[in-house]
């Protein structure tokens, strides 16, 4: 009970150096014990306390004096054929999230659990088998397909390395999968740069799914695309999803976007994860401050309409050097003293809808 | 599967485009160096209410594969005051007509082949040389002429460029010069533009440009780009294209490399620079949220033509260029109920090369006739304001 009241009844004097030990010493405790609870059956994908930190600076015996913490302390659960949603300014931690729940990134800290599996410290050779089963779809179509491959070979070769079929069915089973995803078959013996960019990121799209994956990572997969073209690649990859029964963790920061496609959104800033939630949770009932000055941020294709503004003053702090506390605190309209010095609570609210600020514990 | 690729040419072909292109070039250059007095380029606006007209304007692009009608007669106004927005999805032109009025267009290859670009400039009485007369000297007078910028000799170019239109543009990010700090780019512009300034007269309307934007002149007036952030640069470059009192300020793409609330930001302040200062905002940009937010009049262009102009509210409530519809339709909105399945439009824009003559929505279109098959459709009005080119409202003139 006395150590319950040090957190929740906080006394003024914030800069107590032993209160501030404590507080993280309770924090450290809660995630361990976290860590040793059972997997959740229903989820495809678990992520626990994920920590990704970057070294910027290193003695010359290579040791790290200085680190960026690009992802701090992100949980989430996702569930077979569903998508979740990650939106955030830029440097906001949400594509190195995506990159590490892969293993594309080590993690630091914290557990991906993957199919029933802890993959969190497999080596590369474990990694072999679960990678046919996590694919990714990049935001540049331009850059992420190789020039001197046809299309054909961009897509045979993962079906090949993963002996996904017999080796003489390879092209039929590539050219069925090239109709699935809106290519002529024709296509087969083009190289990409003959296409436009809404088509190489059809071509992007076929090859993540030809090895039959069970979670597709979107890293922006429509921001390089025009309007019309973008109605069309997501309009495909929800058709793929009903069909493939895919989980999809997809990265944008056109909330509009997110909206349409996710049924679970988290929202990130610098690093943290400021509130997860439903859909319907997120855009109905918005909890955190930040959540809510991003949606009125949008603006509104309908003249009619001039929605009213939560002005957010000054600039998104630098993620190598990000504020104490709370990380919103110095562009929150709201903030408080407590928010200066002691980071909130990820906590659970609502069933199913989390958040992470230090006013929603007031009330 | 189809043997024919008409994404290669024939290097018969290839030297027949080179040759043509060269001698057009070479024609076309020779106008824009060519010595003018200041009458050849002088012209009359069309409406007294607006502050630029471009007509039927034509910029192409002689490239290796052939002529790219980046801009292919197009036509709009814009009025004192007022915000116009011109959407379009890339390679529509949108940003070359801007380029255009600017006279940036890369040469020898970008050309502006046809059409003018009417401006009104407040611009200083010259002497016989045709050098300005400064602030202070004998016959100083200011007065309003209007320029036809399309047929301007490129050496006369600076009595507009920056003067009178200034320009942001989209990558804040490299429109600054890393090398010098922003306190002497924003002081060159006074220098530039003001005949017989002094340091402390750039220095004092710097500080003053930066406070306008939102930003304490002492912390940034030392600093190098580097060492700002995205908004920060954004602010910095409107305060530049201030800083000569343009009556025209081009706005393209300005928020979209920034975060929302960073775009939230930066359009807050155009709007609010835009009542203080006695000027007109060309705002492009491929949002349409932004257009509806910031806009007063609506340009859509497609493929190198303007398809559709009006009012904001006749363009986003009754919307009649079937691209225009499907267009806003395929947008995922904030208000959107779950709709199973976004609307998109079919296939891609057409090659720049080598343009069909009938419709170039044609084969995107759900609503297509038997008539879209023949000539380009021509503007038609629908309103006082309102103007679409579209087969389907052939006849639907404006009865009121």
């Amino acid at each position: 009970m006395a150590d319950e009241k040090v957190l929740e009844n906080v006394t003024p004097v914030y800069d107590d150096e032993a209160l501030a030990a404590e507080y993280l010493e309770k924090r450290q405790q809660k995630i361990e014990e976290d860590f040793k609870k059972p997997f959740d059956p229903d989820c495809i994908l678990e992520v626990r306390h994920l920590r990704k930190c970057f070294p910027l600076k290193k003695t010359i015996t290579g040791k790290v004096t200085k680190e960026l913490v690009a992802v701090d302390d992100v949980s989430f659960k996702l569930k077979a054929g569903e998508t979740l949603g990650i939106v955030g300014e830029s440097g906001c931690g949400k594509t190195t999230t995506g990159r590490a729940v892969l293993k594309l990134h080590q993690p630091t800290a914290g557990q991906i659990i993957f199919n029933g599996q802890d993959i969190t410290n497999f080596d590369s050779k474990q990694m072999r088998s679960s990678r046919k089963e996590m694919q990714i779809i990049f935001q540049d179509p331009y850059s992420s397909l190789p020039p001197r491959s046809t299309v054909g070979g961009i897509l045979s070769e993962p079906v090949e390395v993963h002996n996904i079929v017999p080796k003489d069915q390879v092209k039929d089973y590539v050219l069925d999968l090239m109709d699935k995803c809106g290519l002529r078959d024709y296509y087969y013996e083009r190289y990409p740069h003959e296409f436009s960019g809404g088509q190489r990121q059809r071509i992007c799209i076929a090859r993540a799914l030809s090895v039959n994956p069970k979670l597709v990572i979107c890293d922006e997969p429509v921001s390089a695309l025009d309007v019309s073209i973008q109605a069309q690649i997501i309009n495909l990859l929800k058709k793929l999803q009903r069909e493939m029964n895919l989980a999809y963790v997809f990265i944008s920061h056109d909330l509009s976007v997110v909206k349409f496609i996710s049924d679970k959104i988290g929202v990130m800033y610098l690093g943290s994860m400021m509130e997860f939630g439903s859909k319907e949770d997120i855009f109905k009932n918005p909890l955190h401050p930040y959540t809510k000055a991003l949606f009125s941020a949008v603006p509104n294709p309908d003249p009619t309409q001039k929605t009213e503004r939560i002005k957010l003053e000054g600039d998104i702090p630098s993620p190598a050097n990000p504020p104490k506390g709370c990380r919103f605190h110095t562009r929150c309209p709201y903030a408080k003293e407590v928010c200066k010095h002691i980071t909130p609570e990820y906590r659970e609210y609502e069933p199913g809808h989390f958040a992470a600020c230090h006013l929603l514990n007031e009330e | 599967m189809a043997k024919e690729n008409k994404n290669y040419l024939s290097g018969k072909e290839i030297r027949a485009i080179a040759k043509a292109n060269a001698k057009e070039m070479k024609r076309l250059e020779a106008y824009k160096n060519r010595k003018a007095e200041e009458h050849e380029f002088l012209s009359q606006m069309k409406s007294s209410e607006n502050i630029l007209e471009i007509e039927d304007l034509h910029t192409f692009f002689y490239t290796e594969q052939g002529v790219v009608k980046a801009v292919n007669g197009v036509s709009y106004d814009v009025p004192k005051n007022a915000v116009v927005g011109v959407v379009g999805e890339s390679g529509c032109g949108k940003s070359v007509t801007s380029m255009s009025v600017m006279r940036l267009i890369q040469g020898p290859t970008g050309q502006i082949v046809d059409g003018s670009i009417r401006f009104k400039a407040y611009d200083y009485k010259r002497d016989e040389k045709g050098n300005p007369i400064p602030n202070g000297a004998d016959g100083y007078e200011m007065e309003e002429k209007v320029y036809d910028i399309a047929k301007m000799p490129i050496h006369e170019i600076h009595r507009i460029r920056g003067k009178q239109i200034a320009m942001i543009f989209q990558e804040p990010m490299t429109s600054l010069n890393p090398v010098f700090t922003i306190g002497e780019q924003l002081d060159e512009v006074t220098f530039i533009h003001t005949p017989g300034a002094t340091k402390e007269m750039a220095k004092a309307k710097s500080e003053e440009m930066l406070r306008l934007v939102g930003i304490i002149p002492e912390n940034v007036y030392g600093a190098f780009p580097h060492e700002l952030s995205g908004g920060m640069r954004q602010r910095v470059m409107i305060a530049m294209a201030l800083a000569a009192e343009p009556r025209l300020i081009i706005a393209d793409e300005p928020t979209t490399a920034l975060d929302v609330t960073i775009q939230a930001q930066i359009l807050d302040l155009l709007q609010d620079i835009k009542n203080k200062i006695d000027g007109s905002i060309l705002l492009i940009t491929h949002d349409l949220g932004v257009i509806a937010e910031m806009a007063d009049y609506v340009v859509v262009m497609y493929a190198g033509k303007v398809i559709e102009k009006g009012t904001v509210y006749e363009i986003f409530q009754d919307p009649k260029h079937p691209y225009t519809i499907g267009l806003q339709k395929s947008k995922p909105t904030m208000s959107l109920d779950d709709g199973t399945e976004l609307y998109n439009i079919p296939g891609n824009v057409p090659n720049p090369i080598n343009m069909p003559d009938h419709c170039y929505f044609k084969e995107r279109c759900a609503k297509c006739t038997l008539k879209c098959s023949g000539d380009y459709p021509g503007m038609v009005q629908v309103s006082p304001t309102h103007f679409v080119a579209c087969h389907l409202y052939d006849g639907v003139e404006d009865n009121g």
